[in-house]
């Protein structure tokens, strides 16, 4: 039992990690104080490049072992080009899903999952699709 | 060994020392231990028994309460009869479960509007249940329908380097 991995703690590094990063532009330099997972920078850097500091919002976390999953939000506007879409200017406001490896307060590995027809619909590029499943 | 043994004895007695009921607060513990455990087994089961074979309301309802998952199940099972489920990855938590997993099927059946296509889909997604005795209760669902409809042929590939 003893030197396990505390899920409490790397429950709490997230949400330091989430608050220290939601609605301020995402350097290099912040994101390296959180990860080494250079898939990870690869993708906010990505991100806050379309919907320059974008908002993150948690609405549930699962955490096992070293693992913290977070269901969350991603709000911004589209106000840099996006996978060859010129800013729109349009809203964002994407669920995703997150799963995070937390090794001594460092984010080391991680997937994701979000829904891209949701962005495509509110970026205006597709037509509202009806889903009922 | 025989050192880690003894240590954790110290442990035991230094716990019993501070903490009168330590044997109850152990028993506690097991028991979420236990729960878990049950929960992910509860699941997989789950899983197997629904992989692969057609998932009439009667075999959902084995598992879940959950109006909106049992017709989600209906509603995917009608467009890729019996498709499969891999789990990729489990994580439990007091009485959730999550797993990352695929499926995979073939369009046979019409879909949101898109008559059957032949093709076959291969579809990563997380699902969150939620389990009181024995039975989901609740859930949520993502996944990415841009994949599904390029795996469709409906749309172009597109460019997702991230």
């Amino acid at each position: 039992m003893l030197g396990m991995t505390n899920p409490k703690k790397n429950r709490a590094f997230i949400i330091k990690y989430y608050n220290a990063i939601s609605g301020v532009e995402k350097t290099l330099d912040l994101c390296r104080q959180f990860m080494n997972d250079e898939k990870l920078i690869a993708h906010i850097r990505f991100f806050d490049r379309a919907f320059p500091k974008y908002e993150l919002f948690i609405e549930e976390m699962v955490t096992e072992g070293q693992k913290v999953i977070v269901r969350g939000r991603a709000t911004g506007i589209h106000s840099g080009e996006f996978n060859g879409i010129p800013a729109t200017g349009r809203k964002m406001d994407l669920p995703f899903v997150i799963r995070y490896v937390v090794e001594n307060e460092m984010i080391t590995d991680m997937w994701l999952i979000a829904d891209q027809m949701i962005l495509m619909e509110q970026l205006g590029i597709m037509p509202q699709q009806t889903t009922s499943g | 060994m025989q050192h880690e043994r003894n240590f954790s004895q110290l442990v035991v007695n230094f716990c019993q020392n501070i903490t009168p009921n330590f044997g109850e607060v152990k028993s506690k513990f097991s028991n979420i231990m236990d729960n878990l455990k049950k929960n992910r087994e509860f699941i997989i089961n789950y899983f197997n028994a629904i992989s692969g074979y057609e998932k009439t309301r009667e075999l959902s309802e084995k598992y879940t309460n959950d109006e909106s998952l049992i017709q989600h199940i209906e509603f995917f099972e009608g467009a890729f009869p019996k498709y499969e489920l891999f789990i990729e990855e489990i994580m439990t938590e007091a009485n959730k479960v999550l797993i990352q997993a695929r499926m995979s099927g073939t369009h046979t059946g019409e879909f949101g509007g898109i008559p059957p296509t032949g093709r076959e889909i291969d579809l990563p997604f997380a699902i969150r249940y939620t389990i009181e005795n024995e039975k989901i209760t609740d859930h949520w669902l993502i996944a990415d329908q841009m994949l599904l409809m390029e795996q469709l042929g409906v749309m172009e590939p597109q460019i997702t380097e991230h």
